[in-house]
């Protein structure tokens, strides 16, 4: 199955609440799951994932460090301002080791917003978010 | 430098504590109209002020932005401060010169701040100011040897300012709260490099 939260495949973030040159959002695009973007101090801390077209998404995986509470809204059209909550949850704190969170799911989705509401300490890390699913009209 | 040369913006809530009149709000507005505002006339400060301070790392292109919660110094409002805490690990402790009191009760502030910690193993951070060090020596109450050696055992830093303009000093406690958050989250990211080397 193809991964559509990756870069090479048209995947963008658009909007990173946290900035540390050295940490870019690119890095939870990449697929590796060894780089990151670091949030820089103080919750909630936001990011919006573009997809390159409107896809039905089945599955959604976030691998991250010392987030405590996570949600995930959508947005289906190409020029929408509102997004609607596909899911809240919260993580065990594993200190240091990273959070592999899956989320079976049946949305249709341009934009992913990612909101890490809470962390289990100051400064929390996103390593990889993976988006799975069919394009629109297959 | 200009903003566009920073390349990294870290974010830290700080309280502001210390007795009323100290010159809490002087202090910070001071440091934040980089040396263009000193209220003439005394507003007592409701509550809770949230300021931002921008604070540039030495040395660094990274920029620490203060989140000051200037609180109220008075008693009857201590009980009502608590909740404004929540998540705070860093402070900046103030009293004058001119008032023993106002120095002793800085020891009270700090085990209130100590208490509010949601994480109590995590260690506060705080620094000690003494305001109006510009007053002639004999308003003095309180020597700077005396403050120096309680803060240090305290594991503060101490700085003596005075607000009244031009001002003296009072960048020196801000810089020093900016590189202990930077400092704070250089360890935290070695941490999560060396941890995700094995990923």
């Amino acid at each position: 199955m193809k991964d559509y939260a990756r870069e090479e495949n048209g995947a963008k973030i658009i909007m990173a609440t946290s900035v540390d040159d050295r940490f870019p959002p690119e890095h939870m695009l990449d697929g590796k799951d060894s780089s990151f973007w670091m949030t820089t101090g103080m919750f909630p801390q936001e990011f919006v994932l573009a997809l390159e077209n409107p896809t039905n998404v089945s599955k959604i995986t976030t691998l991250s460090m010392n987030v405590k509470k996570l949600a995930v809204e959508k947005s289906e059209k190409e020029n929408s301002g509102s997004f609607e909550k596909v899911f809240e949850v919260e993580l065990a704190s594993r200190g240091d080791r990273l959070q592999t969170e899956v989320h079976q799911v049946s949305i249709r989705a341009k934009y992913l917003k990612f909101t890490l509401l809470s962390g289990h300490c100051e400064n929390a890390a996103v390593n990889r978010i993976s988006v799975v699913g069919e394009p629109v009209g297959s | 430098m200009k903003i566009t040369d920073y390349t990294a913006v870290l974010r830290s809530k700080v309280a502001v504590c210390g007795n009323a009149t100290v010159g809490k709000s002087a202090l910070v507005s001071m440091y934040t109209s980089q040396g263009q505002k000193f209220p003439k006339t005394y507003s007592m400060t409701m509550g809770v002020d949230i300021i931002l301070a921008q604070v540039p790392v030495p040395d660094t292109t990274i920029l620490v932005e203060l989140f000051l919660y200037d609180t109220a110094g008075y008693d009857v409002a201590k009980d009502t401060l608590a909740p404004n805490w929540d998540g705070i690990y860093y402070a900046i402790l103030v009293y004058d010169v001119s008032s023993q009191e106002s120095f002793e009760s800085c020891k009270e502030w700090l085990e209130e701040l100590k208490k509010a910690r949601l994480d109590r193993e995590r260690p506060l951070k705080a620094v000690l100011v003494a305001t109006k060090s510009d007053l002639p020596a004999q308003r003095h109450q309180v020597s700077n040897d005396v403050a120096e050696v309680w803060a240090n055992a305290n594991g503060m830093e101490f700085f003596a300012v005075s607000s009244a303009p031009p001002g003296l000093n009072v960048e020196a406690p801000f810089t020093a709260i900016g590189k202990a958050i930077h400092k704070n989250y250089e360890e935290k990211l070695t941490a999560y490099q060396d941890a995700c080397q094995n990923y």
